[in-house]
């Protein structure tokens, strides 16, 4: 009966079947049919529960495997956890040097697991005081959003005022996440309208979130909630500030949105489900790329699956490098990031030589990603002579993680020549400048006296002689920085916006390296912009966001980073209104 | 709804706790919990004047002031449930004609011409929008006749031929005008009274997204009453208005609601709630108090479901396994060393990720669908309950 209904009823001669069903010769082909079901059901029904004792499912699995990356250097086999075959286990290794190597230019994964095991052996005696230095060079100068919260970790770590720092830093984050989980209780037993998370700024938003991994369950079940169910707004809002959350407990909702969705909420999900580490990731990534047919949709799903270690999307990506739509070009490059290999350094070069900042920045990432030397040199002059601030960031964060790929390499990166280090070293002296001693005596009273107005609450008075001091010393930043924090502190974005303008024309090198002024100008023009964009200035809202990413923001918080850059990119897509 | 102090009755006299009112077609319930008075309706508005006419009828309080204590219970869009089939036996010739293509063509030639002109002939014969229970039963003989799953698709076309005889029965009968509705949703013009239940706490503890008429189609959600322990089912098109809102786990204090028949879990439909985002202690004592906790009963019940409606029940369970086998791979067992097998097959994703967070915080109980592979009952998990730094918690894994 089981074949009869496997190959169809029509391929084999009926008679003995009806004999089997005992059914006449005459019986209609209904009542054959409805016998022979009747019969296989009763028969299979019977069988149930027959098989106690059984300790596996007998059945075999159907799963195709992932098509693995060609990569087989020392990185490219290197395990983030431990490794029985052969000992290339991040989990295992103790070579300091190596592992923030390793922080600086392997996988999302290898990173993270450097980061984990780095901060494993800070807690060991035999790190000497050199080596706690040099991991505090290196935490220095990563602003790696995609490994945030281990890098934030590693910081509360160290001893000093960098530890005392990420430990306040997540202080008053997981502090805002009780306030936000009050909140919640009230919102979903109906005693609160607005939905907390929305009450938030995109950038706190995705701040908390990069701490997801601490939050608690009930704070991760409400995300997941508005994830499976908001509104689509709300959804993309949930899944933008997620991107790099890398928990779990966002599985089921992003395989759910994998599994329905389709535009930018796909790409999103895909986007953040490819930061995770869980074995239900690939499977899903897979189906939603093999359904795909969209172009801008398969790229990035197609990176995704390169994030997890799939490189079965390598070569149509690379096709889409000639594609002539921008959004297509654009995510083709981004993708390379995952999917890139040596061979591709050529392709790339022609982009980082682009007139477009964006396109040139982008090429950078992924040169850096790709970290084949033959792309140095190129990028060291980018990095000495770019014209945009974030492009030059990007160009030096490029060819460290190159420099660091060599040494996992075992390799050597190429030395500057001589005269590419004396063109640095003229470049610094040029930016002395020099003020009558007189001037700066007046300037620092009327400076001093305004701190002093401001610390007894007169803040209109503070200003006033801020302002003053800016005057008769107009290549001094710091009382406009003051004015512009203390207007970015009132939330008058649009005044702070003009002080920390005056004060970047000043002195935009000392700005730049300041941590909490990088923060609070980055801020502010982001707030500007949004408020900008919700009166429809749309135009204004994206050259705001264009003139703070010409600067160095890489003493601002990734966070903040990383929200300029989705809203930049999604204000250009849109394309002019 | 609520006031400080009420009483459906003048003080020392017998105690009544609930009135239900029927007001311009919409059922007012007034209960009385823990000495506070609680105000539902089926209209599904807030302060609707349903409520403000029935609290009239008890008392003449003044409506205005209760008004303000409504927030707190929320109503569930009303069930749109589809129109009774115009010609019940033109759906039940559609569903004849399929089970005839597929025994004819054969599991294996699942995706035949034949086979998918008799399933838009099904759906386009069925009640619209098309069922549930019809599109969850069309979903999963698309699924078995994919994967060539000869004893699933037998029982699939059997529960589909019951539904037929039914049909095609002037009078179906208990039984038939059941499983009528099981499939065809509350209006399938049998007249079946559907059954309301009030008063139950209920608890999420697992949800997944299931193939119905097209892929994932299907939003489901597994309810575990914590008084009676039977578990239910919310299950709607995915992000309908009809199911009800929260995260997962969460606990609802269902006011209203009505339960189809059919196979297990049973359908619920959630019409008036409060809802409690964060489950409490005694909620967890509860839920990890009425998990199973023998693999032979499982199995039995099991069977039992599948006999009663083979082309419907989804048997879920929530399972306290004793302990967890010493093999590399997890494998929940009882205390009588019966194990209860995770399906990896088709999916081994779901297994994987289980074993991960069991290694990682232990296990309290499984929750999960019920399979089988033949002779071997299997478990599909949806979620893992363990006990955390902070008491009980519960992690999701679908």
């Amino acid at each position: 009966m089981q074949r009869c209904l496997r190959e169809g009823v029509g391929r084999h001669s009926e008679a003995p079947l009806r004999e089997q069903l005992q059914l006449p010769e005459g019986a209609e082909d209904r009542e054959l049919a409805y016998a022979l079901i009747n019969g296989l059901v009763e028969a299979d029904l019977a069988t149930l529960n027959q098989g106690r004792g059984k300790v596996h499912d007998p059945r075999s699995s159907l799963i195709p495997a992932p098509v693995a990356s060609r990569d087989t250097s020392f990185l490219g086999r290197l395990r983030p956890d431990h490794d029985d075959v052969d000992g290339q286990g991040l989990a295992d290794m103790a070579d300091l040097t190596t592992l923030l190597s390793v922080l600086r230019a392997g996988s999302i994964f290898q990173r993270r697991a450097a980061a984990r095991r780095i901060v494993e052996r800070l807690g060991d005696r035999d790190v000497s005081a050199e080596q706690q230095k040099a991991i505090v060079r290196t935490l220095d100068q990563l602003r790696d959003v995609e490994v945030a919260f281990e890098l934030r970790v590693c910081r509360a770590r160290l001893p000093g005022s960098a530890g005392r720092e990420a430990q306040r830093a997540q202080k008053q984050v997981l502090e805002s996440a009780s306030q936000v989980e009050a909140e919640l209780v009230r919102y979903w037993e109906g005693e609160s309208t607005p939905e907390p998370l929305m009450q938030l700024s995109g950038d706190w938003r995705a701040q908390l979130f990069l701490h997801a991994r601490e939050l608690s369950d009930s704070l991760m079940a409400h995300l997941c909630a508005l994830i499976e169910n908001g509104e689509r707004r709300i959804q993309r809002a949930m899944l933008s500030a997620a991107r790099y959350a890398g928990d779990p407990r966002l599985v089921p909702s992003l395989v759910a949105l994998l599994q329905r969705s389709d535009g930018e909420v796909l790409v999103d999900a895909a986007r953040a489900i490819s930061r995770v580490e869980d074995p239900r990731v690939w499977p899903a990534l897979l189906a939603a790329y093999e359904r795909s047919v969209v172009d801008t949709e398969r790229i990035i799903l197609g990176a995704a699956l390169g994030r997890v270690g799939d490189h079965r999307a390598a070569d149509y990506v690379r096709e889409r490098l000639r594609d002539e739509d921008e959004h297509v070009l654009m995510r083709a490059i981004e993708a390379l990031r995952t999917l890139g290999a040596a061979d591709d350094v050529d392709a790339l070069l022609p982009f980082l030589r682009s007139d477009d900042p964006i396109v040139a920045t982008k090429a950078a990432h992924t040169l850096g990603r790709i970290s084949d030397g033959r792309a140095l040199s190129e990028l060291r002059r980018l990095q000495r002579d770019g014209s945009v601030g974030a492009l030059r960031a990007a160009a030096e964060e490029a060819a460290d993680q190159i420099d660091a790929r060599l040494v996992l390499r075992g390799e050597e990166p190429p030395s500057m020549s001589l005269t590419e280090v004396a063109e640095e070293i003229r470049a610094e002296a040029q930016n002395d400048g020099n003020d009558s001693l007189w001037t700066r005596l007046r300037a620092y009273r009327l400076y001093l006296s305004g701190r002093l107005w401001q610390l007894v609450g007169a803040s209109r008075r503070a200003l006033a002689l801020f302002e003053a001091a800016a005057t008769i010393r107009p290549n001094w930043a710091l009382p406009l920085l003051v004015a512009g924090m203390s207007y970015a502190h009132r939330d008058e974005y649009a005044q702070a916006l003009a002080a920390f303008r005056r004060a970047l024309e000043a002195e935009r090198g000392r700005v730049e390296r300041n941590p909490l002024v990088m923060r609070a100008l980055a801020r502010c023009f982001l707030r500007r912009s949004e408020q900008v964009e919700q009166d429809g200035r749309t135009a204004i809202a994206r050259g705001l966001l264009d003139e703070v990413m010409a600067l160095d923001l890489r003493r601002a918080p990734s966070s903040l980073r990383f929200e300029i850059g989705r809203r930049y990119e999604a204000l250009r897509l849109a394309g002019p209104r | 709804m609520s006031d400080d102090t009420f009483n459906l009755v003048p003080r020392g006299q017998p105690g009544v706790s609930r009135v239900t009112l029927e007001v311009d077609g919409e059922q007012v319930t007034v209960f009385v919990r823990d000495g506070k008075r609680e105000l539902l309706c089926t209209c599904g508005e807030p302060d609707c004047e349903h409520a403000a006419i029935a609290l009239s009828w008890l008392g003449g309080r003044k409506v205005e002031a209760d008004q303000a204590t409504t927030q707190a219970v929320r109503s569930s869009a009303p069930p749109t449930d589809a129109g009774a089939p115009e010609q019940p036996s033109d759906l039940a010739d559609a569903l004849d004609d399929l089970v005839l293509a597929v025994v004819r063509g054969g599991v294996q030639s699942a995706t035949s011409l034949s086979v998918s002109e008799g399933v838009e002939q099904v759906v386009a014969r069925a009640p619209k929008p098309t069922p549930v229970g019809l599109a969850r039963w069309l979903g999963r003989l698309n699924a078995a006749l994919e994967q060539h799953d000869v004893g699933q698709s037998a029982r699939l076309l059997g529960g589909a031929v019951r539904l037929i005889q039914d049909l095609r029965s002037g009078d179906p009968g208990r039984e038939g005008k059941a499983r009528m509705v099981a499939w065809l949703g509350a209006a399938a013009g049998t007249g079946w009274p559907m059954e309301r239940v009030q008063d139950r706490t209920l608890m999420e503890v697992g949800r997944e997204w299931l193939s119905g008429l097209t892929r994932d189609s299907l939003e489901r959600r597994y309810l575990v009453d914590l008084g009676s322990g039977e578990i239910f089912r919310e299950e709607d098109s995915s992000g309908s208005e009809r199911l009800s809102v929260g995260p997962s786990p969460r606990v609802l204090e269902v006011g209203l609601a009505e339960v189809e028949p059919g196979g297990v879990p049973r359908r619920i439909r959630v019409l008036q709630y409060a809802l409690r985002a964060i489950p409490a202690a005694q909620d967890w004592a509860k839920l990890e108090a009425l998990a199973a906790t023998r693999v032979r009963d499982l199995g039995n019940a099991y069977a039992h479901a599948l006999r009663r409606y083979p082309g419907l029940a989804e048997p879920f369970v929530l399972f306290a396994p004793k302990s967890m086998s010493e093999e590399a791979r997890f494998e929940p067992q009882d205390s009588d060393g019966e194990r209860l097998p995770l399906a990896r097959a088709e999916e081994p994703q779901w297994v994987a990720a289980l074993e991960g967070m069991v290694a990682d915080k232990g296990a309290t109980w499984v929750a999960g669908r019920l399979l089988d592979a033949g002779d071997t009952l299997l478990l599909h998990p949806s979620s893992l309950g363990f006990r955390g730094e902070s008491g009980p918690r519960m992690q999701r894994i679908t």
